[in-house]
Order: structure tokens, then sequence, then C-alpha cells
């Protein structure tokens, strides 16, 4: 078990350095580069300093290997747009808010979509049951950008009457999280509502809650502690696919609300080619969702042993 | 297609023997009203994507300049004359509009689907039916795409092939699907993969072995038929994930290009003119709606259809 564990983990780094190649690839075969951001007029001999300065005048794979060199010591190197920071200060600012939005979203939709999910299992083919899934349907017919539109025209003050709700742009206050928040929690809500539903279903029809009811247990301690706590176990195998809907969704999310979070910078690094901190982002994220990934495995590892002897696909 | 289930029934049952395969799926798709439902929804936008144009009063490049002009330069509101729905800014239908959006979004889902088809299965099945260095290669390197978060990859995809030839090939459509498709596929390989170790180990598949077919042929005739029931059911779970991803990057300004129209666009110049034009953001909300929750219907009955081992899930 710790040998599988220790090979999983060893996996996360080739991983790595594969996608920042990718990445490296596709960001210098972009056309542009930093310095043609419109607006802006810059000397050749300018050009040339900066170029320099940034390593840029190097052939690519000099680029990459120094890169490479660098970022294993934790130095992530210089963001181009953002002078004289380094791209791990402007990264470091950027992460906390994301990482909020997206902390606050996963809690929203647990809370939501957990019971949601357990009320429509037990109460299968009902009146109840039909409107938990109809909730369901609707989250996954909600993406993030859409609900964040929608929530900005109706909560928030415009340019005119009447004063809105809540703020409208901004992440400087909790009023400034609610609809951010929510509207990135939609998707991941109906996900886990409809697995949660789907597991507690195949739970029901088991031999030991048959054997349970037929012990005459009370069914308030079978549902608690028989049904929902098996049936959770599964709800692991979903955390990345999830994470990577919370991630993804929080580009638009915010664009729409403003927020100073990483997926705004990802999206102005690479429109203004800011090499470094793309690179930088990139492996943050893969890193992230790697080890996540890693993690899940082993955790299921541990939890169904069939997984580690490669008889069955970890998820 | 109910013409076909028909004739596959009686045909099996002449034989003496149950249901087949696709018959038996299909009778229980029929018996799932949540994939009837999708299926009617689905059936209508495909019919609306493939007939639009036709039905479209106005083309969805046309600017009806007397209309607005009429309107002191203001987007016509719904129920003007000949603009059901009224019109953008420049005097475009958006009931045309909109119908090319579902255009836009079904091509754009199939073809991506295609693509992952073609990258996903041999993989998969390669890294499967091989195993040893191949599939530790293969799977590792589906390891590299899975841990990018899908929409920075596209963004990245499509800023590396932005204003090159590719990128203006069908207003950007091309550019679309193809960032897609190179993203998605990593499902469908990790699927087929887990499919055919399953599978070949049967003892179909061991007597082909043995009879001397060659392994291609094993892998093409007896192992992926056998996987096409779940391959069916990801195809139809990544079809709204690609539109739920091409109106996302539309909506961002990445994806399809104007004069074309997405359902992302479309919302994204709803919100933009919000104020003065409230209308515009209705019908492209409502129509990415219906389609998403259309085919989630849709996979959910497949899924019922295709998998009985967890029929009872829904």
């Amino acid at each position: 078990m710790l040998g599988y564990a220790i090979r999983r983990i060893m996996w996360i780094f080739p991983v790595l350095v594969v996608a920042s190649i990718i990445t490296f690839l596709m960001m210098h075969a972009a056309p542009g580069s930093p310095w043609s951001r419109e607006g802006r007029q810059l000397s050749p001999v300018v050009i040339e300093r900066l170029n320099e300065r940034l390593g840029l005048d190097q052939p690519l794979p000099m680029q990459y290997l120094a890169w490479l060199g660098r970022i294993v010591v934790g130095d992530f190197g210089l963001s181009v747009s953002e002078h004289p920071y380094g791209v791990r200060n402007v990264i470091g600012n950027s992460a906390l808010p994301s990482l909020q939005l997206g902390l606050m979203s996963f809690g929203l939709a647990l809370i939501v979509g957990l019971p949601l999910g357990i009320i429509a299992a037990l109460r299968h083919r009902t009146v109840i049951d039909y409107a938990a899934t109809g909730v369901a349907i609707l989250g996954m017919a909600a993406p993030a950008f859409v609900l964040g539109a929608l929530f900005q025209l109706v909560f928030t003050a415009g340019d005119f009457d009447p004063p809105g709700l809540l703020p409208r742009h901004g992440w400087d206050s909790p009023q400034h999280w609610i609809l951010p928040t929510v509207a990135l929690a939609g998707l991941p809500m109906a996900q886990i509502a409809r697995f949660t539903k789907a597991s507690m279903l195949d739970v029901l029809h088991t031999d030991y809650i048959r054997v349970a009811h037929s012990k005459g247990l009370e069914e308030r301690w079978i549902v608690t502690h028989h049904m929902i706590r098996n049936a959770l176990v599964p709800l692991v195998t979903i955390a990345g696919p999830i994470l990577a809907i919370l991630v993804t969704g929080s580009i638009a999310v915010e664009l729409i609300f403003d927020i100073p979070g990483l997926g705004q910078l990802y999206w102005s690094s690479i429109r203004f080619r800011d090499y470094g901190a793309v690179m930088g982002i990139t492996v943050l994220y893969a890193g992230s969702i790697a080890i996540l990934n890693a993690v899940v495995d082993i955790a299921y590892g541990f939890i169904d042993p069939r997984i580690r002897d490669g008889s069955r696909e970890p998820a | 297609m109910s013409h076909a289930h028909t004739l596959d029934v009686t045909a099996a049952d002449t034989r003496g023997r149950g249901r087949g395969y696709w018959a038996d799926a299909v009778l229980r798709l029929r018996h799932s009203p949540s994939g009837m439902v999708g299926l009617v929804v689905v059936a209508l936008l495909a019919l609306l994507g493939i007939f639009g144009p036709f039905l479209a009063p106005w083309d969805y490049r046309a600017q009806d300049l007397q209309g607005i002009m009429g309107n002191n330069a203001q987007a016509l509101p719904p129920l003007s004359p000949g603009h059901l729905f009224g019109t953008d800014p420049l005097g475009r239908d958006l009931f045309s509009r909109t119908l090319d959006g579902a255009q836009v979004s079904m091509t754009v889902a199939l073809i991506a689907q295609v693509v992952v088809l073609f990258i996903g299965v041999p993989i998969g099945a390669i890294a499967g039916w091989r195993g040893g260095r191949t599939e530790t290669a293969l799977m590792r390197f589906t390891d590299v795409i899975y841990a990018f978060p899908d929409l920075f990859f596209v963004i990245l995809i499509t800023s590396a092939i932005v204003y090159t030839p590719l990128f203006r090939l069908m207003n950007g459509l091309f550019m679309v699907f193809l960032a897609i498709g190179l993203v998605s596929w990593v499902t469908m390989a990790r699927l087929v993969r887990a499919q055919v170790l399953s599978i070949k180990h049967r003892e179909y598949v061991e007597a082909a072995r043995a009879l001397g077919v060659p392994d291609r042929q094993i892998v093409l005739r007896h192992v992926l038929p056998n996987a096409i029931g779940p391959i069916i059911v990801a195809v139809s779970v990544g079809i709204p994930a690609a539109i739920l991803a091409e109106s996302t990057l539309s909506f961002l300004g990445l994806g399809v290009q104007t004069p074309r129209a997405s359902w992302g666009s479309l919302i994204e110049v709803g919100i933009r003119n919000a104020q003065n034009a409230p209308w515009l953001i209705v019908p492209p909300m409502v129509a990415l709606a219906i389609a998403l929750a259309g085919f989630t219907l849709l996979g959910d009955g497949l899924r019922d259809a295709f998998d009985p081992k967890t029929s009872r899930r829904r």
C-alpha cells in the first residue's frame, strides 16, 4: 500500500514537467509578444533590453530549461505585465480570492446537494423526488456564467435606479461574496445531488440494508448509520471533476464580478502574453489537480483494495 | 427509429431468443420518461439546427436598418413587425440569431465528440489491449492532459491558433471544436481502457485469439462492440459539456466569432445591453438551458438503457 502511494505521488512530477512543456510551446506558438500590447509603443532598443533581462532572447529550449531550473528552487520568474513584481507575488495575491471562492462554492454545493440527493433517493418516485431531481436538472442547465450574469442583472445596482441589493463588482466584503459563490455553486450542487441520489439508490437495495430492516432497526438509524455512510464513499471519486468545474467556472465568474483571482489573472496573462504568469498558473493548477487526483486514488486504494492491483480503474 | 426497433424485436423473437442488445436498450429508453423527454428535446434541437436557416425569417447576418432607424437607432423590442423576439442594436433579428446559435451549438457538440472518439477510443483501446509499457506511456500522457483544468487548456489552445487560417475557418467554429475535442478525449480514453481491460480475458476473446485472429480484428470486431454501451453514454455526457464549454468560450469572446451567433456570445451581447434592451438576454439563455437540460435527461435515459445493472438508479 505504501509502495502504491509513493509510486502514485512520484508520477506527479513527470506529469507536471510534460504539462509545463505543452504550456510553454503553446504560449510561444501564439502570435505576438508581451510587448505588442495595444496602446503601448516601445522602441526596439527597449524591447531588446527587456527581452535580454527576461531571457526572452535565448533559444526556446534554453528558455524552458532556465525556467525549469528556477522553478525547482521555487522561483517563478518575473511577470511581464506587472513589473516589477515576481510571478510568485502576482499569483500569491490572486490565489486567495480564488481559493476562497472555490471553497465557499464547494461548501454551498455540498450543503444543498447532499440533502437534495438523499431526500430524492429516500422518497424515490414521489413528488418530493421529482422536485429535488428537477432542481438538480435546473442546476445542470444553468452554467456559472449564465447564473452570474443573471444575478448581476437582478440583484445589483446598475448605473440607474433602483439601487441594487448587493454590490456589483469586487471582492472586498462578505456582501461581495454572495452572488459569485451562489453562481459558481449551481453546477457542482446539481452534480453532487445527482451522484448522491444514484449512490443512495444503489445502497437502498443492498442485502445489509435489508438485514438492518429485518432486525427491526429504527428507520432513522438505518438511514444515518447504514445508508448515508456507505453512499457517501463513492462521492470521493467526483471530487476531481468538481474541483475542475469550480476552477474553470471561476474564469467566467471572476471576469463577470471583477474578482481579482487566478481565473482573471490567467485570462489577462494569456491576452498579454505574460509567459511567466501563464506558466506559473498552469503549474499551480495542474499540480493541485494532479495532487488531488493522487490523493483520491490513494484514499480509494485504502477503501477499495481492488484499485491497488489495477483490476479497477481509479476514477 | 421505432420502425427499426419493431423489426429488430420480431427478428430476435423468430429466432427463438430473447431480445437483442439494441432492441433491449431501445425498449428501456422508451420506458424512461426523462430519457424520452430528453430525446424529444434533442431531436427538436437537431431539426432546428439543420433546418434553422430555412425557418429563420431573416438571415442571421442581415441588419434591418430601416426598422431600427424608425426606432431612434435603438434595438427593436419583441413583437415588433417582422421580429418576433426583437432585434439587437445592429438591427439583426434575434429569433434568427438564436436559431443560428442552435446550429452552432449542435455542430460544435457533435464534431467535438467525433474528435473525442477519434483520439480517445484508439488510445484507450491500444493501452488496454497491449498493456505493459505501451499502456503506461499512453495512460501517463492522458494524466498530463487530465491535469489541465479543461477551460484553461481550451483557452491556451485557442490563443495558440488564434489569427491563423485555422481560426478564420468557419468563423472560429473549427477552432472551438478542435480545442474542445483535444481536451475532452481523456475521459473517453480512460473509459475505453477500463472496458477493454474487463473484456479482454472473456472466453470469446480468448477463443478468437486461439483461432489466430489478428489482434486488430479482435479489438475491432469483438472487444470494442462490446464496449459500445458505455461509449454511447460517455458521448451523451460529453455533448452538453461541449455545449457548455463552447458557450462559455464564446461568452468570453474567444469562441465563435461574429457575424455567426452562439448562445454564449448572444448572452454576452444581452448583458452589455441589459439596460436599454433587456429582452436580448432571454432567448439565448432559455435556449441554452433547454439544450443542456435536454442532453442531460437524454444522457440519464441512455445510461438506464445501456447500463442495465444500474438501471434502477434514476
